[in-house]
């Protein structure tokens, strides 16, 4: 096979991969804001509190994966008062709810650097086997990632389309006045999907931090390309965040062959502006009225 | 009766004034030495800022301690740069126009030190950063600006002899895409390029990228013998990971601050054998001399690099440069007699040119201020080597290896 095409073909690989984390963090926060109406700034601090904390518990448990299954319970513990007394009063007001979150972004960021450090630590890889991948030796473990997070979305899927209180979430997505007035009781669903979206953005944080470097900044790495995947797929559409986290990282992975880094990052908001141009509500976006 | 009060608001008039002259003045001849520290107290170089201001702290005791500088106590002022070349440059300006600070040190973001150079000049306030951004000592610095520590150019120089004399003649080099990543890139290429080596393929990668797969995979030639490398913190762990799952053959070397900071016993078979410039040795045994050794117990650092106390990997980049730079100043006053800041073309011109010994003070080596651009000429550098797990010197490189001619002549700018 010629190096060319292996090359190609490892990029669209590799950012399948890496779209299927950017999916699971960029599906909290289309849930966040297509029910809520916030624009979470601090979504991209959320992922990096997941990885902080499995990094700190690892030492103590010595057990990965029981991380992953505490880390949500914690973040759940944390989210319910910062929905219930800093962002209720706010839902719907998308300026102030941006100035609110970049708030808690900010809070967030020092507490970290203040008590974790600002120096970036390694998380040690559960599973340390590598498979030749078109030439390059591959991280088993990023397979492993990609199968965690194709499960969790498979499950929120069923969640919210097989279950009673997916229906009533959904519901409220569509029109929550609507479904105030049938008498579903908003206020548990706006927790419940807070709570819910920011478990999301942990456990990716989570998953991800054997692979990345955990530090302070790391959420602005990827929150940037989570907000243009939620506008491109359609706000509050979790199947167009789904297909615009695997296109556009995928994308980016195969222009990156023929492009420089930065070129290849920037060819990603053309994109977005080109789709933006032709369908103003995102890709899988519902017209308003 | 009305003489009268106005004969007294007069003798009030006059006492107040006179007072406030004598203060003033007591205050310019015997009050404390102000110095202010731009450091990166938070933001992506916020470790670097830690070291720094622990290490001028630690300086500013010492010399309290033992007297002040020319008998006065010296009072040092902290602002955060948040990492950011906007703030750092309102920062400067804070503490000269709001402290009243007679001297600037520190940001060893180049981003920083290149805004604050010309607001140095401005309200005539010497600075010296602790950047290696080239251009300190050439057209975005000016007569007011004393670079603490060698420059890319400088260092990019060393590395590309010592790269083709002991690794190998076919590189490409892969850079942080910002200012210094830049200089780096070009500085490494041209001096390469002379000594007779060949650059195969430049690469620059944004920072903060978690995946450096895309960047490396297919863009690193087969023949390719060495890959020369400008990044840091997580970029570094990231890059190191990546580069090893492409190319685990290919010899690694690494410009000054790459290693920073890092666990070296954390970092795994990515980073075995990885060549990394720096001034000065993270383990005591690279710079075993007593001047070293007393330096290290003053600011607190085990032999291995770590902080004693919280047993972390210190950042000893640059920290060393900016005690020498509290010692530079020191001796700068006492030998110009500096009193005010009437006093500073004084002070610079004393500056300029003027020599160091190795010794406590100055426990990198020897050095020198070149006069006509600043430049801080250091004793060399050193190559560190991951062996086994383990930090080694694995050779050094001259301070003539690192020279290069004046880009500018300060001498003929007017104060």
């Amino acid at each position: 096979m010629p190096e060319w095409l292996t090359t190609v073909l490892f990029l669209l690989v590799n950012g399948l991969v890496w779209g299927l984390i950017i999916a699971l963090i960029a599906v909290g926060l289309s849930l966040i804001f297509g029910v809520m109406g916030i624009v979470n700034m601090a979504h991209g601090d959320i992922y990096m509190i997941g990885a902080v904390i499995a990094l700190t518990l690892f030492p103590y448990l010595g057990n990965f994966w029981l991380g992953l299954l505490i880390v949500p319970l914690i973040i759940a513990a944390v989210a319910i008062p910062v929905e219930r007394l800093v962002l209720r009063p706010y839902e719907g007001h998308y300026s102030v709810t941006m100035i609110a979150t970049t708030g808690i972004s900010f809070i967030l960021q020092q507490v970290i650097l203040a008590t974790y450090g600002g120096i970036p630590k390694q998380m040690v890889n559960p599973w340390p086997v590598t498979f030749n991948l078109f030439g390059v030796a591959y991280e088993g473990y990023r397979f492993l990632i990609a199968a965690i997070s194709i499960l969790i979305l498979m499950s929120l899927w069923v969640f919210l389309y097989k279950t009673s209180y997916g229906i009533l979430i959904r519901a409220s997505i569509q029109d929550r006045d609507m479904a105030s007035a049938m008498g579903i009781d908003v206020s548990r669903v706006l927790m419940t999907t807070f709570v819910l979206g920011s478990i999301l953005a942990a456990v990716g944080g989570v998953l991800a931090a054997p692979v990345t470097q955990v530090f302070y900044l790391m959420g602005n790495d990827v929150v940037l390309l989570a907000f243009i995947v939620v506008i491109i797929g359609g706000l509050g559409s979790l199947a167009g965040t789904l297909v615009a986290a695997l296109g556009l990282s995928s994308l980016e992975g195969v222009m990156s062959s023929v492009l420089t880094p930065i070129q290849s990052k920037a060819g990603i908001l053309v994109v977005m502006i080109i789709i933006l141009m032709f369908r103003p509500r995102g890709l899988f976006g519902e017209r308003e009225g | 009766m009305k003489r009268v009060t106005w004969g007294i608001i007069f003798v009030v008039a006059v006492i107040f004034c006179f007072i406030t002259v004598q203060s003033v003045f007591a205050q310019t001849k015997k009050g404390p030495i102000k110095i202010g520290v731009v450091a990166e107290k938070t933001g992506g170089q916020a470790a670097y800022g830690y070291s720094h201001e622990k290490t001028i702290k630690a300086a500013a005791a010492r010399i309290n301690k033992t007297g002040g500088i020319a008998g006065r106590q010296i009072k040092i002022f902290v602002e955060d740069t948040e990492s950011k070349p906007p703030v750092g440059a309102l920062k400067f300006r804070k503490l000269v126009e709001t402290y009243g600070v007679d001297f600037v040190l520190d940001s060893n973001n180049s981003g920083v030190a290149v805004a604050c150079a010309p607001i140095a000049k401005e309200l005539k306030t010497p600075y010296f950063p602790s950047s290696s951004a080239t251009e300190l000592s050439g057209d975005k610095g000016n007569r007011y600006v004393f670079p603490s520590c060698p420059l890319v150019r400088g260092e990019a120089k060393g590395a590309a002899k010592y790269a083709i004399k002991h690794i190998g003649k076919k590189w490409v080099t892969v850079v942080a895409n910002y200012a210094w990543g830049w200089s780096c890139e070009e500085d490494f290429k041209k001096y390469f390029t002379e000594e007779g080596g060949t650059v195969l393929a430049t690469i620059r990668v944004p920072m903060g990228t978690s995946d450096w797969l895309p960047y490396l995979k297919g863009k690193i030639p087969k023949e390719a013998e060495g890959v020369f490398f400008a990044n840091w913190g997580s970029d570094f762990l990231s890059f190191i990971r990546d580069l090893y799952a492409v190319r685990p053959d290919i010899k690694k070397f690494g410009a000054n601050y790459a290693l920073a900071g890092q666990d070296i016993k954390k970092l795994g078979p990515e980073a075995e054998g990885l060549y990394c410039l720096t001034p000065y040795p993270t383990r005591l045994e690279g710079l075993n001399t007593k001047s070293n050794i007393a330096f290290r117990k003053l600011i607190n650092i085990d032999a291995e690099g770590k902080e004693g106390g919280t047993g972390t990997p210190f950042v000893l980049a640059y920290n060393w440069a900016m005690w020498e730079a509290m010692y530079t100043l020191k001796a700068g006053i006492e030998k110009s007699g500096w009193q005010g800041k009437e006093d500073t073309p004084k002070l610079i011109k004393a500056l300029e040119g003027m020599q160091f010994k190795e010794s406590i003070e100055f426990p990198q080596g020897d050095n020198q201020i070149r006069a006509e651009d600043h430049q801080r000429a250091i004793a060399g550098l050193y190559v560190e080597q991951v062996v086994k797990g383990e930090l080694k010197v694995a050779g050094k490189i001259p301070g003539e290896d690192m020279v290069y001619p004046p880009l500018v002549d300060y001498s003929k700018e007017g104060f």
